[in-house]
């Protein structure tokens, strides 16, 4: 190329910049004396102080971390299970019925909210934590499905058969090669889904209960009605979170390099 | 001495596609016989029943005389050394070489004293540690057999273990497998395309076509009396000459040609080339099409278009079936 | 043998089947089933099949609030491809540590909460907030614009947060571009914007397309944004559906209205694969 310019890099850093000044401006304000976000009245850490004394706040970031705990779990177990076994096993329907599985990614997020508020209460179950975990094991399944189903497509069958050939039964086979070999697939599925869980807001309006509010639920009152700079810390919190749980993701990702092979025999 | 192992009868198909046509061997214990064909003949189909990776459409396999065709590939006590030679990539050189006495439940101190002294076989003295991503080809090659063979099998069964290296590294490692074999005494049943490296380490070669096996024989048997065209063109390149109503092969360098003399056939020389250290002469003939006579050297006095009469000497010429 | 061999390996699937009929096909049915049932007079339903639901949707008020909706999800997804398709574009063309680096920025704000960045959005819009006091330092406005509850901030807040996954989608395929096939072309005669025209656009299409399907989609569903920066101002089909739920009670029309929204949504994926060729949506994982 002869006329090298930076104008696309002029463009990426301005765009890239643009992303982050709403994040910032919720941090620095965090920290702002001042109740009103548009002064600036000194730095303050009191809203951090408010923040941990406000026990119902505590009490949804519990619910929060439960609820994506045992969904992304819940969606673990059932993703991997079906992905593997998929691999293994030839049938009809087996195309439509994964389809439908990863239905819960495919539609808008408020169909999916609706159709489980109407089913679980023509089912008679009442909202909760249990429905809500229902609910978000139904779009964390899809995340750990797919990912687990495209590394088992690109690892070496005849590792397995290996196994089998060198004495392991086919449950042994499972656990010492091809478990081990997926975890990494597992465990960012997880990550993607209890992020997903951890931030839904539309899906959990629908199916929450009296006692089971969380997080985000929390904070999209607070913001429709009116806002403290509380909120300014938890997020700020949130955001520390966010990072160190995006530097995990990255060390999961992250393939052991090998060391240059030895090319003498 | 009794059969270490035996198929009878072997078939399968693939989604409506035979592979395996009804195929019978009887190996001995000790031996070294190399399935030899051409890719889709259906030897690693074959090696994968005896493996008990794939169970037949119908026939038996026996392994010292038990019935095993349905029996888990757990429970058969063969191994296989897989073409890509299929480590464990999350395990160490160790943990590789000792997973069949893992499982098998010995104790950690045997295992790794076992490991080492695999390792000494194969020349690998030191590499315990290491990952397979680090080992070059050769070594994992080395690995491979060392986990198939530390507990002992029956049968070891290799699928085109050296299609993956080099020509020279090849060489080196035919000879190499030969002398383990030797030493080991375990039953080797090898596959590969390449006749030259079937020649040089087999006890005897089964020449597999289509699912069905041409010839069986010693390695003598199969280049000096082809009973097939198939099998003098596959392992000898010969050529065959439709003659008198009689099916003969004869081979390249037994091919004598005169110019403008007299012969069994006459013909015009098409091209010479040098390869694989041998002058390599075409003749078209009127009766049998295109032949093809070897010299040693890299130069002949034969030129493109001189003709040329065809002899060759009593009993060069094998009688096979076309 | 070769039976109880392809038993046992298919009960790994019985979760994920079991799972999928009871939650997934299960509530799907259920909503066809009520979008065709009569509303009772107090609470919940009568099983009288009618189609008055479906009827009721074309009902002025609410044709306006699918064809506002349509307007809203239209205008975000062509400012989201008109700042995302370079952006992937660009991206994709960086060297290799460079892109490593541009990912790892942009995955930042794509997992920091969803809320957290609309927050953002609320100081910066606000009457007298971030926004206004630039403009007004600046001398370009006298009074504050109050942005806050307004149609721009919804479109605004829309594009923010759609955003990266047109980025993902377009980079996705731009990133398995063969550049020598744009050189090929341009050594051929082309003009550089032809060649654009004909190669690169024509091979980063599907991530283009799947990138316009993850952003309209959700765009119609999205009310928490349309609530927060919109007031009441602006009303999408997701508001209308979560109003009719659960203010309105008005269970079988809220039905009727999220089959309509899937038919579109379902219709639109369809029309995706047909024209790209390609099976799943890129860059969707």
């Amino acid at each position: 190329m002869k006329n090298k310019t930076y104008l696309p890099n002029i463009y990426l850093g301005v765009i890239l910049l643009l992303m982050y000044v709403p994040i910032v401006l919720v941090i620095l304000y965090s920290f702002n004396e001042s109740k009103i976000s548009s002064v600036w009245d000194g730095f303050s850490l009191k809203w951090y102080e408010e923040l941990f004394r406000d026990r119902s706040l505590f009490e949804s970031l519990r619910n929060s971390i439960i609820l994506g705990v045992a969904s992304s779990c819940a969606a673990a177990v059932i993703g991997t299970l079906g992905a593997v076994g998929s691999s293994k096993v030839q049938m009809r329907g087996k195309g439509v019925m994964e389809y439908i599985s990863t239905l819960p990614i495919m539609i808008p997020e408020i169909i999916l909210g609706m159709v489980f508020m109407v089913f679980f209460s023509l089912i008679g179950l009442p909202f909760g934590m249990m429905t809500l975990i229902i609910a978000h094991t139904a779009f964390c399944i899809p995340y750990v499905f797919m990912l687990v189903k495209a590394r088992l497509v690109g690892l070496d069958k005849s590792l397995e058969e290996a196994a089998l050939d060198l004495g392991a039964s086919k449950i042994r086979a499972f656990f010492d090669i091809v478990l081990p070999l997926i975890a990494p697939a597992i465990a960012s599925g997880m990550l993607l889904a209890f992020a997903m869980s951890f931030d839904d807001v539309i899906i959990s309006v629908f199916v929450t209960g009296v006692d089971s509010n969380t997080l985000p639920l929390k904070i999209y009152s607070q913001l429709k009605t009116g806002v403290t700079p509380k909120i300014n810390a938890l997020c700020t919190l949130m955001f520390v979170a966010t990072i160190l749980l995006c530097g995990l993701s990255i060390l999961l990702g992250r393939e052991k390099k090998p060391k240059k092979p030895a090319e003498n025999v | 001495m009794d059969e270490i192992l035996e198929l009878r009868g072997i078939r399968k198909a693939f989604g409506g596609t035979p592979v395996l046509n009804g195929i019978d061997l009887t190996v001995q214990p000790g031996e070294f016989i190399t399935l030899l064909g051409s890719s889709g003949c259906g030897k690693t189909t074959t090696l994968r029943i005896i493996s008990g990776l794939e169970t037949p459409d119908s026939g038996t396999v026996l392994l010292e005389g038990a019935d095993v065709t349905h029996a888990e590939p757990n429970k058969r006590g063969v191994h296989t050394v897989f073409q890509n030679y299929a480590l464990f990539p999350h395990m160490t050189v160790e943990a590789n070489i000792g997973y069949s006495l893992k499982i098998r439940g010995v104790k950690k101190p045997e295992i790794k004293s076992r490991v080492r002294e695999m390792l000494e076989l194969v020349q690998l003295e030191g590499f315990e540690a290491r990952m397979p991503g680090e080992l070059s080809g050769g070594q994992r090659q080395r690995v491979a057999i060392a986990r198939s063979v530390i507990d002992s099998p029956k049968v070891l069964l290799l699928d085109e273990p050296l299609g993956a290296l080099d020509l020279q590294l090849r060489r080196m490692m035919q000879v190499e497998l030969k002398r383990l074999q030797k030493k080991l005494g375990i039953t080797f049943i090898y596959i590969t395309h390449d006749q030259e490296e079937a020649i040089n380490m087999s006890d005897r070669i089964a020449v597999m076509r289509d699912g069905l096996f041409e010839q069986i024989g010693t390695p003598n048997e199969i280049y000096d009396h082809p009973k097939t065209a198939f099998v003098a063109r596959f392992v000898g390149s010969a050529n065959i000459l439709h003659l008198g109503g009689k099916c003969l092969a004869v081979r390249s360098e037994a091919l004598d040609l005169k110019r403008g003399g007299e012969g069994y056939l006459t013909g015009v020389v098409r091209e010479k080339t040098f390869a694989g250290g041998m002058l390599r002469i075409t003749v078209d003939t009127e009766s049998c099409g295109e032949l093809v006579a070897s010299r040693h050297g890299i130069d002949s006095p034969l030129a493109p278009g001189d003709a040329v009469g065809i002899a060759w000497a009593d009993g060069a010429a094998v009688e096979v079936e076309p | 043998m070769k039976r109880a061999k392809f038993k046992k390996e298919a009960l790994m699937l019985l979760p994920l089947y079991l799972f999928t009929l009871v939650f997934i096909v299960g509530p799907l049915v259920y909503m066809v089933i009520l979008s065709f049932l009569q509303r009772a007079e107090t609470w919940g339903v009568t099983s009288e099949f009618t189609l008055k639901n479906y009827l009721d949707i074309l009902e002025p008020v609410y044709l306006q609030t699918f064809a506002e909706s349509f307007k809203l999800a239209i205008i975000s997804t062509v400012l989201i491809m008109l700042i995302g398709y370079p952006f992937g574009y660009f991206m994709a063309k960086l060297t290799a540590k460079w892109k490593k680096r541009t990912m790892m920025l942009l995955m930042i704000p794509f997992w920091t909460s969803s809320l957290i960045r609309l927050y953002g959005w609320i100081i910066i819009f606000r009457a007298n907030g971030v926004f206004d006091k630039m403009l007004m330092g600046l001398g370009i406005t006298d009074a504050p614009l109050k942005l806050l509850y307004t149609y721009p901030a919804v479109v605004v807040g829309m594009v923010y947060a759609l955003l990266p996954f047109m980025i993902f989608s377009v980079y996705s395929s731009a990133e398995k571009l063969d550049w020598s096939l744009i050189e090929a072309a341009r050594d051929l005669g082309a003009s550089r914007i032809r060649a654009f025209l004909t190669v690169t656009l024509k091979l980063t299409l599907p991530g283009l397309l799947s990138g316009v399907i993850l952003s309209f989609i959700p765009s119609m569903g999205l009310f928490f944004i349309a609530d927060i920066l919109g007031g009441n101002k602006v009303v999408l089909v997701g508001s209308l559906i979560q109003n009719q739920l659960m203010k309105a009670h008005n269970w079988p029309f809220a039905a009727a209205l999220a089959v309509i929204l899937t038919i579109l949504t379902s219709v639109m994926i369809a029309l995706y694969r047909k024209l790209s060729g390609v099976k799943d949506l890129e860059g969707i994982v």
